[in-house]
Protein backbone atom coordinates (compact mmCIF):
# COMPACT_ATOMS: atom_id res chain seq x y z
CA UNK A 1 0.00 0.00 0.00
CA UNK A 2 1.20 3.42 -1.03
CA UNK A 3 0.87 6.77 1.29
CA UNK A 4 -1.65 8.07 -0.47
CA UNK A 5 -4.03 4.92 -0.28
CA UNK A 6 -3.36 3.97 3.41
CA UNK A 7 -6.61 5.78 5.32
CA UNK A 8 -5.12 7.86 7.92
CA UNK A 9 -6.26 6.77 11.32
CA UNK A 10 -5.58 10.09 13.10
CA UNK A 11 -7.76 12.23 10.46
CA UNK A 12 -10.37 9.39 10.64
CA UNK A 13 -10.47 10.17 14.53
CA UNK A 14 -9.98 14.10 14.41
CA UNK A 15 -6.62 13.77 16.32
CA UNK A 16 -2.96 15.11 16.14
CA UNK A 17 -1.46 12.88 13.83
CA UNK A 18 1.73 12.00 16.18
CA UNK A 19 3.86 9.60 17.93
CA UNK A 20 2.94 9.94 21.65
CA UNK A 21 -0.96 10.13 21.88
CA UNK A 22 -3.27 11.62 24.56
CA UNK A 23 -4.88 8.60 26.16
CA UNK A 24 -7.98 10.59 26.93
CA UNK A 25 -8.46 12.57 23.74
CA UNK A 26 -7.99 8.98 22.23
CA UNK A 27 -11.37 7.61 23.93
CA UNK A 28 -12.97 10.50 23.93
CA UNK A 29 -13.07 10.50 19.75
CA UNK A 30 -13.52 6.89 19.68
CA UNK A 31 -16.87 7.33 21.96
CA UNK A 32 -18.26 10.49 20.43
CA UNK A 33 -17.81 8.73 16.93
CA UNK A 34 -18.74 5.92 17.81
CA UNK A 35 -22.33 7.44 18.84
CA UNK A 36 -22.21 9.69 15.79
CA UNK A 37 -22.11 6.74 13.22
CA UNK A 38 -23.74 4.40 15.36
CA UNK A 39 -26.26 1.82 13.33
CA UNK A 40 -29.18 2.51 15.62
CA UNK A 41 -29.29 6.49 14.45
CA UNK A 42 -29.80 4.79 11.07
CA UNK A 43 -32.63 2.55 11.93
CA UNK A 44 -34.78 4.28 9.26
CA UNK A 45 -32.27 5.62 6.59
CA UNK A 46 -31.97 4.03 3.30
CA UNK A 47 -29.87 0.47 2.88
CA UNK A 48 -26.76 2.35 1.10
CA UNK A 49 -26.72 5.11 4.03
CA UNK A 50 -27.39 2.28 6.61
CA UNK A 51 -24.50 0.42 4.82
CA UNK A 52 -22.05 3.09 5.30
CA UNK A 53 -22.50 3.71 8.88
CA UNK A 54 -21.91 -0.06 9.15
CA UNK A 55 -18.82 0.34 7.29
CA UNK A 56 -17.60 3.65 9.77
CA UNK A 57 -18.12 2.09 12.45
CA UNK A 58 -15.88 -0.52 11.48
CA UNK A 59 -13.03 1.75 10.15
CA UNK A 60 -13.25 3.56 13.67
CA UNK A 61 -13.17 0.58 15.62
CA UNK A 62 -10.17 -0.50 13.32
CA UNK A 63 -8.90 3.12 13.75
CA UNK A 64 -9.02 3.19 17.47
CA UNK A 65 -7.39 -0.33 17.90
CA UNK A 66 -4.78 0.57 15.96
CA UNK A 67 -4.03 4.01 17.24
CA UNK A 68 -4.01 2.57 21.04
CA UNK A 69 -1.06 0.25 21.31
CA UNK A 70 2.09 1.56 20.70
CA UNK A 71 3.57 -0.87 18.50
CA UNK A 72 0.43 -0.84 15.83
CA UNK A 73 0.44 2.78 16.59
CA UNK A 74 4.41 3.04 15.38
CA UNK A 75 3.26 0.14 12.33
CA UNK A 76 0.22 2.45 11.15
CA UNK A 77 2.92 5.63 11.34
CA UNK A 78 4.92 4.24 9.28
CA UNK A 79 2.32 3.02 6.73
CA UNK A 80 1.79 6.62 6.15
CA UNK A 81 5.05 7.50 5.06
CA UNK A 82 5.19 4.43 2.53
CA UNK A 83 7.03 1.54 4.78
CA UNK A 84 5.44 -1.82 4.69
CA UNK A 85 7.18 -2.56 7.90
CA UNK A 86 6.03 -6.08 7.87
CA UNK A 87 8.12 -6.48 4.25
CA UNK A 88 11.86 -6.85 5.46
CA UNK A 89 14.97 -8.63 4.86
CA UNK A 90 17.08 -10.54 7.71
CA UNK A 91 19.97 -8.42 6.46
CA UNK A 92 17.47 -5.10 8.45
CA UNK A 93 17.07 -6.67 11.56
CA UNK A 94 20.17 -5.81 13.73
CA UNK A 95 22.12 -9.09 14.58
CA UNK A 96 23.56 -7.69 18.04
CA UNK A 97 19.93 -7.22 18.93
CA UNK A 98 18.73 -10.96 17.93
CA UNK A 99 21.68 -12.53 19.83
CA UNK A 100 19.99 -10.22 23.01
CA UNK A 101 16.48 -11.66 22.32
CA UNK A 102 17.95 -14.94 22.20
CA UNK A 103 19.54 -14.68 25.35
CA UNK A 104 16.27 -13.20 26.90
CA UNK A 105 14.31 -15.71 25.68
CA UNK A 106 16.58 -18.42 27.61
CA UNK A 107 16.64 -16.02 30.51
CA UNK A 108 12.87 -16.17 30.53
CA UNK A 109 12.81 -20.18 30.13
CA UNK A 110 15.31 -20.31 33.23
CA UNK A 111 13.28 -18.02 35.33
CA UNK A 112 9.70 -19.59 34.33
CA UNK A 113 8.56 -20.17 38.05
CA UNK A 114 10.37 -17.59 39.73
CA UNK A 115 8.18 -14.40 40.18
CA UNK A 116 10.65 -11.83 41.75
CA UNK A 117 13.07 -13.29 38.82
CA UNK A 118 10.03 -12.67 36.37
CA UNK A 119 9.79 -9.29 37.67
CA UNK A 120 13.52 -8.14 37.44
CA UNK A 121 13.39 -9.54 33.79
CA UNK A 122 10.13 -7.82 33.22
CA UNK A 123 11.36 -4.15 34.14
CA UNK A 124 14.35 -4.50 31.95
CA UNK A 125 12.64 -5.40 28.83
CA UNK A 126 9.98 -2.51 30.02
CA UNK A 127 12.90 0.16 29.98
CA UNK A 128 15.06 -1.20 26.85
CA UNK A 129 10.99 -0.75 25.21
CA UNK A 130 10.90 2.84 26.36
CA UNK A 131 14.33 3.47 25.31
CA UNK A 132 13.71 1.98 21.88
CA UNK A 133 10.36 4.21 21.72
CA UNK A 134 12.46 7.34 22.10
CA UNK A 135 15.10 6.28 19.53
CA UNK A 136 12.24 5.35 17.13
CA UNK A 137 10.60 8.84 17.55
CA UNK A 138 13.59 10.89 17.40
CA UNK A 139 14.30 8.69 13.61
CA UNK A 140 10.65 9.55 12.61
CA UNK A 141 10.92 12.95 13.74
CA UNK A 142 13.65 13.68 11.26
CA UNK A 143 12.28 11.20 8.65
CA UNK A 144 15.37 8.60 8.78
CA UNK A 145 12.64 6.15 7.64
CA UNK A 146 14.88 3.08 7.42
CA UNK A 147 16.49 3.64 10.89
CA UNK A 148 12.91 4.05 12.08
CA UNK A 149 11.66 1.07 10.72
CA UNK A 150 14.75 -0.94 12.59
CA UNK A 151 13.81 0.64 15.49
CA UNK A 152 10.23 -0.42 14.62
CA UNK A 153 11.24 -4.13 14.21
CA UNK A 154 13.16 -4.21 18.08
CA UNK A 155 9.72 -2.99 19.40
CA UNK A 156 7.85 -5.57 18.16
CA UNK A 157 10.43 -7.86 19.70
CA UNK A 158 10.21 -6.34 22.62
CA UNK A 159 6.34 -6.35 23.27
CA UNK A 160 6.30 -9.81 22.52
CA UNK A 161 8.46 -10.47 25.21
CA UNK A 162 6.52 -8.20 27.28
CA UNK A 163 3.65 -10.40 26.60
CA UNK A 164 5.43 -13.69 27.26
CA UNK A 165 6.50 -12.84 30.40
CA UNK A 166 3.01 -11.24 31.71
CA UNK A 167 1.95 -14.77 30.73
CA UNK A 168 4.29 -16.26 32.68
CA UNK A 169 3.24 -13.97 35.33
CA UNK A 170 -0.87 -14.74 34.88
CA UNK A 171 0.69 -18.65 35.36
CA UNK A 172 1.91 -18.49 38.51
CA UNK A 173 -0.92 -16.06 39.94
CA UNK A 174 -3.44 -18.79 38.70
CA UNK A 175 -1.77 -22.08 40.68
CA UNK B 1 -5.04 -23.88 14.22
CA UNK B 2 -4.41 -27.74 13.66
CA UNK B 3 -1.03 -28.98 13.12
CA UNK B 4 0.24 -31.62 11.06
CA UNK B 5 1.73 -35.30 12.81
CA UNK B 6 5.17 -34.42 11.46
CA UNK B 7 5.31 -30.55 12.54
CA UNK B 8 3.63 -31.66 15.99
CA UNK B 9 6.86 -34.90 16.28
CA UNK B 10 9.37 -32.26 15.48
CA UNK B 11 7.60 -29.85 18.08
CA UNK B 12 7.47 -32.71 21.16
CA UNK B 13 10.77 -33.93 20.12
CA UNK B 14 12.84 -31.47 18.43
CA UNK B 15 15.79 -33.00 16.67
CA UNK B 16 19.73 -31.46 17.72
CA UNK B 17 18.14 -28.72 19.93
CA UNK B 18 21.46 -27.04 21.16
CA UNK B 19 24.38 -24.58 20.70
CA UNK B 20 27.74 -25.55 18.76
CA UNK B 21 31.32 -23.10 19.71
CA UNK B 22 30.74 -20.14 18.04
CA UNK B 23 34.45 -18.99 18.28
CA UNK B 24 35.38 -22.65 16.44
CA UNK B 25 36.53 -21.39 12.51
CA UNK B 26 34.86 -24.50 11.38
CA UNK B 27 31.44 -23.54 12.76
CA UNK B 28 29.14 -20.96 11.36
CA UNK B 29 25.97 -19.56 13.24
CA UNK B 30 22.98 -18.15 11.69
CA UNK B 31 20.89 -15.79 13.33
CA UNK B 32 17.76 -15.17 12.79
CA UNK B 33 14.13 -13.32 13.61
CA UNK B 34 10.51 -12.48 12.99
CA UNK B 35 9.61 -9.06 14.48
CA UNK B 36 6.00 -9.72 13.53
CA UNK B 37 5.71 -12.65 15.83
CA UNK B 38 8.99 -11.86 17.97
CA UNK B 39 10.16 -15.57 16.54
CA UNK B 40 14.19 -15.61 17.14
CA UNK B 41 15.95 -18.94 15.61
CA UNK B 42 19.46 -20.12 15.78
CA UNK B 43 20.91 -22.55 13.23
CA UNK B 44 24.44 -23.78 13.36
CA UNK B 45 26.58 -25.77 11.49
CA UNK B 46 29.67 -27.20 12.21
CA UNK B 47 31.86 -28.27 8.93
CA UNK B 48 35.00 -30.67 8.56
CA UNK B 49 38.30 -30.12 6.19
CA UNK B 50 36.03 -31.45 3.12
CA UNK B 51 33.80 -29.21 3.10
CA UNK B 52 30.83 -31.27 4.55
CA UNK B 53 28.56 -30.46 7.25
CA UNK B 54 29.45 -33.57 10.22
CA UNK B 55 27.11 -31.62 12.80
CA UNK B 56 24.10 -29.06 13.31
CA UNK B 57 22.50 -28.02 15.97
CA UNK B 58 19.38 -25.13 16.62
CA UNK B 59 17.69 -22.84 18.86
CA UNK B 60 14.19 -21.60 18.26
CA UNK B 61 11.37 -19.61 20.02
CA UNK B 62 8.14 -19.41 18.12
CA UNK B 63 5.88 -21.65 16.75
CA UNK B 64 5.73 -24.66 16.83
CA UNK B 65 5.95 -25.04 13.11
CA UNK B 66 9.13 -22.35 12.90
CA UNK B 67 10.55 -25.14 15.45
CA UNK B 68 9.67 -27.97 13.39
CA UNK B 69 11.36 -26.35 10.59
CA UNK B 70 14.66 -25.40 11.90
CA UNK B 71 14.60 -29.02 13.50
CA UNK B 72 13.77 -30.79 10.49
CA UNK B 73 16.59 -28.37 8.64
CA UNK B 74 18.94 -29.16 11.24
CA UNK B 75 18.20 -33.34 10.21
CA UNK B 76 18.52 -32.88 6.43
CA UNK B 77 21.84 -30.59 6.58
CA UNK B 78 23.75 -33.05 8.41
CA UNK B 79 26.36 -35.01 6.35
CA UNK B 80 25.73 -32.44 3.23
CA UNK B 81 28.08 -29.94 1.62
CA UNK B 82 28.09 -26.40 2.07
CA UNK B 83 26.68 -26.08 -1.58
CA UNK B 84 24.35 -28.34 -1.30
CA UNK B 85 22.48 -27.63 1.92
CA UNK B 86 22.73 -23.67 0.57
CA UNK B 87 20.25 -25.61 -2.29
CA UNK B 88 17.26 -26.47 0.35
CA UNK B 89 14.60 -24.19 -0.36
CA UNK B 90 12.00 -23.06 2.31
CA UNK B 91 8.95 -24.91 -0.29
CA UNK B 92 10.64 -28.18 0.66
CA UNK B 93 10.80 -27.49 4.44
CA UNK B 94 6.63 -26.07 4.12
CA UNK B 95 5.84 -29.66 1.77
CA UNK B 96 7.54 -31.96 4.07
CA UNK B 97 5.65 -30.32 7.12
CA UNK B 98 2.88 -29.72 5.24
CA UNK B 99 2.84 -26.22 6.43
CA UNK B 100 -0.49 -24.27 5.73
CA UNK B 101 -0.17 -20.58 4.03
CA UNK B 102 -0.39 -18.66 6.92
CA UNK B 103 2.65 -20.96 8.49
CA UNK B 104 4.83 -20.92 5.07
CA UNK B 105 7.16 -18.12 6.71
CA UNK B 106 8.15 -20.03 9.44
CA UNK B 107 10.17 -22.20 6.86
CA UNK B 108 11.35 -19.00 5.00
CA UNK B 109 13.27 -17.98 8.08
CA UNK B 110 14.61 -21.34 8.44
CA UNK B 111 15.77 -21.17 5.08
CA UNK B 112 17.33 -17.51 5.84
CA UNK B 113 18.70 -19.15 9.64
CA UNK B 114 20.75 -21.83 7.10
CA UNK B 115 21.95 -19.27 4.71
CA UNK B 116 23.44 -17.14 6.89
CA UNK B 117 24.80 -19.74 8.94
CA UNK B 118 26.45 -21.06 6.13
CA UNK B 119 27.44 -17.39 5.27
CA UNK B 120 29.08 -17.05 8.26
CA UNK B 121 31.16 -20.13 8.36
CA UNK B 122 32.17 -19.32 4.74
CA UNK B 123 33.51 -15.91 5.90
CA UNK B 124 35.37 -17.25 8.46
CA UNK B 125 37.58 -19.86 6.36
CA UNK B 126 37.87 -16.82 3.84
CA UNK B 127 35.82 -18.24 1.05
CA UNK B 128 33.54 -15.19 1.01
Amino acid sequence: MSSSSTLNYFELLGLPESVELDRSALERAYQSLQSQWHPDQFAGADATTRARAVQQTSLINDAYRTLREPVSRAAHLLALRGIEPDRLEQRELDPAFLFEQMEWREELEAKRGNEAALGQLGVKVDERFKTTWRVFAEALAKEALSEAKREFHKLQFLGRLQYEINEAEALLLDD
Amino acid sequence: MAYSDKVLDHYENPRNVGKLDDNDANVGTGMVGAPACGDVMRLQIKVNEEGIIEDAKFKTYGCGSAIASSSLLTEWVKGRSLDEAAKIKNTEIAEELGLPPVKIHCSVLAEDAIKAAIADVKQKRGLA
